[in-house]
């Protein structure tokens, strides 16, 4: 039946086979990998072992200490410093996400020259050396009384100690800037405590805590400092459960966190905080130097201050009654509650409240540490002015983004248009260094030498000294070596100034000299190893210090009301602009990490929102991802609202951060700019910027936004997640 | 004359048939390439001998993979330790392979070694408790003393396969040593 | 009902384990949490998980293996919400472990629901029947912008497309733990393995331990009264043990005019289904 024919044919086909299949096995080989050897080994290096380093985080101004897991010399995580005072080993999500900017697609891997076609070209560091080098020699010979400026954003820092040295070798003119210049806060320390700075606030101790606008847990000051002394407030603290009620006109997180939530009106936090202090007084609290306030005569009362405020009068007296019953009660003032035009006194009568429940020297301590005082609004505008009448040679950007992270308003954008030559020190390509004509690219943190003051810190004196923990990734400088490099070349008053050869010995000399400055003695080298070893060094508070915080202080004036840029029929509602943990005033919009985070309070992800509270809503007929278009005296932008059961009907809030017209791809173009709605509004008594005295208009624009959110059904339906029984 | 269906079929069934062989014999070519002709011997860089190092000149492998015992990862050698020796062996200094490795020393650059022995994805092995527990260098990696240019014998250890690192596991009663867990994550 | 857990019990394939050698455990007080979301991005940074890209974000492919839940409570001006962080509850009777057809997941004997990737078909079922919501299935090869990939924690693998993937406890961490304890002859002691994000925890209120050992801290955390498991009735034994929140119940809204079987009801009707909104994004 089978031929020998067909035999051949099937032994023919199953020779093809095998030859294919083993065709196929050769092809389906693994690709060859390469075990590349070093060439020397650091002292450190062991392939398959972690080292771990201690240095400092960078992403925030709080200062907390951190250890970064380093492997095959590369950071690969970061996790808290457990020695070190401030973040006692813990982090926070922006921390842990600062590997997305050192690894970040987007930074600048050398320094770029403006191409004078909008674009930006690779150019190597001697020919920006060169170029900084005559621009600055020809300022010194044909300034003719015309002023460079530096910009910065004012660390307690060696590298901002290089940078004041180097302006003042210049003449230059220094601004400090933040959105949140601190100002309000130390004003009402002066004044009611006697002391320069800002307080340390003892959370952990404390049992009553109420809160004026403070975000503490999560943007204001130092969130992690704060969150851990929270936990113990709630749970295994000394006295039980501390109690938490926060006034503010929208949740924040902190508000979310606390027991009790009073929406108060914008503006209305200092009268409340007043009248507090005046019921206080009252009911027989306060010290010698309170006495002498006549019982704040010139405050309302509960009742008129809960109306003024627009809160239940009952839930009022009865935090009144808990202030007075507690044993260690605490006062807290900040954030949108004093940035408004009497931010001051509104902060300012919080501290009063200290002072009256006698929380000033005991939950309300000092620190060592002095404030950056930041630029106010004066000097701001004198930089625009000189710029728009062709008065600014040049303008040095150390670190910083003004052109995002600041209001449209104060004209930093046209000033920077306008000065004759512009040079940003950044890892990126952000607003404002798009306006410059040399970018000189920086290292990231993890890759060069610094340090930083905590402040507030955590009630005692902690400098944490910042190392490098890998080689650098690019053909980058720190912002203190390029400083450096540039003092050299320039000679004269600058190289006197700062003759140190780079960040490293700059910082070890700082280092040497504020030790010595203290007559804090001992082996230079071996104090210094250890402070790098441990990441940090600290000094606990003199005893009896805690004391001069109750000194004889006037009594404090009734905040007048607040003043908001736009008048209320134009433009109805107060705007709300807040920092977040993730994004603050625009740090975090290019790391991927955090754009992929959803905000913890709206579960949105990858841009930004604008929050109405839901009754609004309904009232425009807008529903979650409509597209709204905000309209203040300042500007206008669009986003998507999302409705927001924990914000005031006549209140819109708006994360600060997104909408960065540069920065990298995860930032750019995402979201919109909060800030850019900002008037250049000012706090009555410092000057400084009240960046939450604004109105805005609000207007639907009948299509749906790109809102992206991660929740499902935000209500617990009677299932039992949040725990037994009870209120769910 | 009859009509066969079968064989009006035949041509079908020739077909069909041939079909069949062609991917049986897909199968055992692929089989065979697998259990006798895997064995990986890829060509180095530097024509580096351990039957001249570890065999005749008897220096004990973690001399040069010095993180055995201690890490994940065996490692490989720096430059800077192959010319720590090799700076005072004059003798065999000129030879073409050894200045290989002294170019790879004056332009400081590390030396690209191809991966021999690799595991499958996901599965991390860890060199440090089975150096610790006495289990020898050439258990996993075959006789190296006696290689000239090193191999992946499959003879040996079947391809790293998953049956054997088990079968030791279990004989010696190694602790979790079944679990998964214990090697994928 | 424990009747009915020994029965099933009794019903299982040989090799299940009824006493675990460690028993990890993780407590999680609900009162200490701010919902600050430090714990996701440190396990997204210690676990490889990849960046989704927003446009897989709006498909609603987010991979995020601890996540922060939020739950509002009451309306405004008595609003208050709650944080509750949600990872794999490793389920010592796990409906994940009885659905998957390939045995790719699995109870191994310290009390961990094992994920092995070389086994996972991809056939999903886990995650339907997962009630947590806690697994995440690899639809795509995700790669990292270079040099992003460097950042690639070594001890940890990069998962592929068409495998399933959740949280670990972090495995490598324990097993290092253990390698380290082995060393020295002895059982891993309490606070030495800790997952990445009882470690970021800024209020400390993640701990992790071995229940079997009655002096850890998270044996001493669960005996706290507060101490409940989530969606207990589904009898799934998890062992992450949540501590309630202990604030007071919102303020009587009887006199604000609110009810709130009426608000959740509302809420229902208008029907908020997961991913609702970035399902129906355009622009």
């Amino acid at each position: 039946m089978v031929s020998r024919r067909d035999v051949f044919k099937f032994a023919g086909a199953g020779g093809v086979g095998v030859g294919a299949g083993l065709l196929l096995g050769e092809v389906n080989q693994r690709p060859l990998e390469t075990l590349l050897s070093t060439h020397i080994p650091p002292e450190d290096f062991s392939p398959g072992l972690d080292t771990w380093y201690n240095t400092l985080c960078r992403m925030c101004p709080a200062g907390c200490g951190i250890s970064v897991k380093v492997r095959e010399g590369r950071a690969r995580k970061i996790e808290g410093n457990a020695a070190h005072p401030v973040n006692r080993g813990g982090t926070c999500a922006l921390g842990q996400a600062s590997l997305n900017a050192l690894y970040n697609p987007d930074r600048l891997r050398s320094p770029m020259r403006a191409d004078g076609e909008g674009g930006f070209v690779p150019a190597p560091w001697d020919e920006a050396f060169e170029e900084l080098v005559s621009r600055l020699n020809a300022l010194e010979e044909f300034a003719m009384g015309r002023q460079a400026w530096v910009l910065t954003g004012g660390a307690l820092s060696s590298g901002e100690e290089a940078l004041s040295r180097f302006a003042s070798a210049l003449n230059a003119r220094v601004l400090r800037l933040a959105l949140d210049t601190t100002a309000a806060e130390r004003a009402a320390a002066k004044a009611m405590y006697g002391f320069e700075g800002l307080p340390h606030y003892d959370i952990a101790n404390a049992d009553v805590i109420v809160s004026f606008g403070a975000d503490f847990l999560g943007s204001w000051r130092s969130p992690i400092a704060y969150a851990k002394a929270y936990g113990d407030f709630r749970q295994g603290g000394q006295g039980g459960r501390g109690y938490l009620a926060q006034v503010e006109p929208r949740m924040s997180l902190t508000g979310a966190n606390a027991d009790e939530w009073l929406a108060a009106k914008p503006g209305a936090e200092g009268a409340l905080a007043l009248a507090l202090a005046a019921e206080l007084l009252r009911r027989g609290y306060g010290d010698a130097a309170t006495s002498a306030w006549n019982g704040l005569s010139g405050a309302m009362s509960l009742e008129e201050a809960a109306r003024h405020a627009d809160v239940p009068a009952a839930r009022v007296e009865a935090l009144a009654g808990r202030l007075a019953a507690a044993k260690a009660p605490l006062a807290l003032g900040g954030g949108a509650a004093g940035a408004g035009s009497n931010g001051t006194q509104a902060l300012t009568a919080v501290a009063a409240l200290n002072r009256v429940l006698g929380a000033a020297g005991g939950t309300v301590r000092p620190n060592l540490a002095h404030a950056t005082a930041y630029s106010g609004l004066r000097d701001i505008e004198d930089f625009a002015a000189q710029a728009a009448s062709g008065d600014v040679p040049m303008v040095i950007l150390a670190g910083v983004d003004p052109v995002h992270d600041l209001p449209e308003s104060l004209g930093i954008r046209k000033a920077l248009e306008r000065a004759d030559f512009v040079v940003s020190l950044d890892s990126f390509l952000n607003d404002s260094a798009s306006l410059a004509d040399w970018v000189l690219a920086t290292d990231n943190f993890l890759e060069t030498w610094g340090d930083d003051i905590s402040s507030p810190g955590a009630g005692m004196l902690t400098a944490t000294l910042q190392q490098p923990v890998q080689k650098r990734l690019h053909d980058t400088l720190s912002v203190t070596d390029i400083i450096l490099k540039l003092a050299t070349r320039l000679g004269g008053a600058a190289a006197e100034a700062l003759p140190h050869e780079d960040a490293q010995a700059f910082t070890r000399s700082e280092w040497e000299a504020a030790w010595e400055s203290m007559g804090v003695s001992g082996d230079f080298n071996a104090r210094f190893r250890r402070a790098q070893q441990d990441g940090v060094w600290a000094a606990a508070l003199a005893e009896g210090m805690a004391d001069e915080l109750s000194p004889e202080a006037a009594a404090p004036q009734p905040p007048p009301a607040a003043e908001f840029a736009g008048g209320e029929a134009e433009y109805p509602f107060v705007f709300h602009p807040y920092a977040t943990q993730g994004f603050r005033e625009g740090v975090g919009a290019n790391l991927p990490w955090m754009q992929e985070l959803p905000d913890p309070l709206t579960s949105v992800a990858y841009g930004s929102w604008a929050e109405v509270n839901p009754a609004t809503a309904r009232e425009l007929g807008l529903r979650t991802g409509d597209l709204v278009e905000l309209e203040s005296p300042a500007g206008k932008v669009s986003v998507p609202v999302v409705e927001y059961p924990g914000v005031r009907p006549d209140v819109v809030a708006m994360p600060l951060g997104h909408g960065h017209r540069a920065n990298g791809r995860y930032a750019r173009g995402r979201g919109a700019n909060a800030a850019s709605l900002l008037a250049a509004q000012s706090d009555s008594a410092t000057g400084t910027l009240a960046w939450a005295a604004t109105r805005v208009a609000l207007r639907a624009l009948g299509k749906r936004g790109r809102l992206i959110r991660t929740s499902g059904v935000s209500r617990t339906l009677g299932r039992q997640i949040l725990g037994p029984d009870g209120e769910h | 004359m009859s009509i066969s269906v079968f064989e009006a079929a035949r041509p079908v069934f020739t077909g069909l048939l041939v079909a069949v062989m062609v991917i049986v014999g897909a199968f055992v070519g692929h089989w065979a390439h697998g259990a006798w002709l895997n064995d990986h011997t890829p060509v180095q860089p530097i024509e580096f001998s351990h039957e001249v190092h570890a065999g005749e000149n008897e220096i004990p492998c973690q001399y040069c993979h010095a993180w055995a015992d201690r890490s994940a990862t065996a490692g490989v050698p720096s430059v800077e330790t192959c010319v720590g020796c090799h700076k005072g062996l004059s003798e065999v200094r000129g030879q073409p392979e050894i200045e290989k490795l002294f170019g790879y020393w004056e332009r400081g650059e590390g030396i690209p070694w191809v991966k021999v022995h690799d595991t499958p994805d996901f599965v991390h092995f860890r060199h440090k408790p089975h150096i610790r527990a006495g289990v020898e260098c050439q258990t996993c990696h075959g006789p190296v003393e006696e290689m000239a240019r090193v191999t992946r014998r499959i003879d040996l250890n079947q391809d790293l396969r998953m049956p054997w690192c088990i079968d030791c596991h279990t004989e010696e009663q190694v602790a979790n040593g079944r679990d998964c867990l214990t090697c994928h994550y | 009902m424990s009747k009915i857990t020994d029965k099933l019990r009794e019903y299982r394939v040989d090799g299940y384990y009824t006493e675990f050698d460690y028993h990890w455990t993780m407590t999680v007080d609900l009162d200490r949490c701010t919902g600050c979301e430090a714990c996701v991005v440190a396990c997204q940074a210690e676990n490889n998980l990849p960046i989704v890209g927003e446009k897989r974000m709006r498909q609603g492919r987010e991979m995020k293996w601890i996540r922060v839940e939020r739950y509002w409570d009451g309306d405004y001006p008595n609003a208050r919400l709650n944080f509750i962080p949600m990872l794999c509850q490793q389920c010592d009777q796990a409906p994940c472990e009885i659905a998957c057809p390939v045995f790719a997941t699995y109870h191994n004997q310290d009390g961990l629901n094992a994920q092995v990737y070389n086994r996972c078909i991809g056939t999903r079922t886990c995650a339907v029947y997962c009630p947590y919501e806690v697994r995440f299935f690899n639809w795509f090869t995700y790669t990292w912008d270079e040099p992003l990939e460097q950042q690639l924690n070594p001890d940890v693998t990069v998962r592929e497309k068409g495998v399933m993937e959740k949280c670990t406890f972090c495995i490598q961490r324990i097993n290092r733990a253990k390698d380290a304890a082995r060393d020295e002859d002895r059982r891993v002691g309490d606070g030495e393995a800790q997952p990445a994000c009882a470690q970021a925890c800024p209020t400390d209120a993640i701990v992790f331990g071995d229940r079997n050992d009655p002096d850890s801290a998270v044996s001493q955390k669960m005996q706290d009264p507060r101490a409940y498991e989530v969606l207990k009735e589904l009898n799934t034994a998890p062992s992450v043990i949540y501590l309630k929140n202990a604030r007071a119940p919102l303020h009587a809204e009887k006199d604000e005019g609110h009810h709130r079987e009426e608000a959740a009801e509302a809420h229902a009707a208008a029907g908020e289904p997961r991913w609702a909104d970035s399902g129906k994004a355009a622009s």
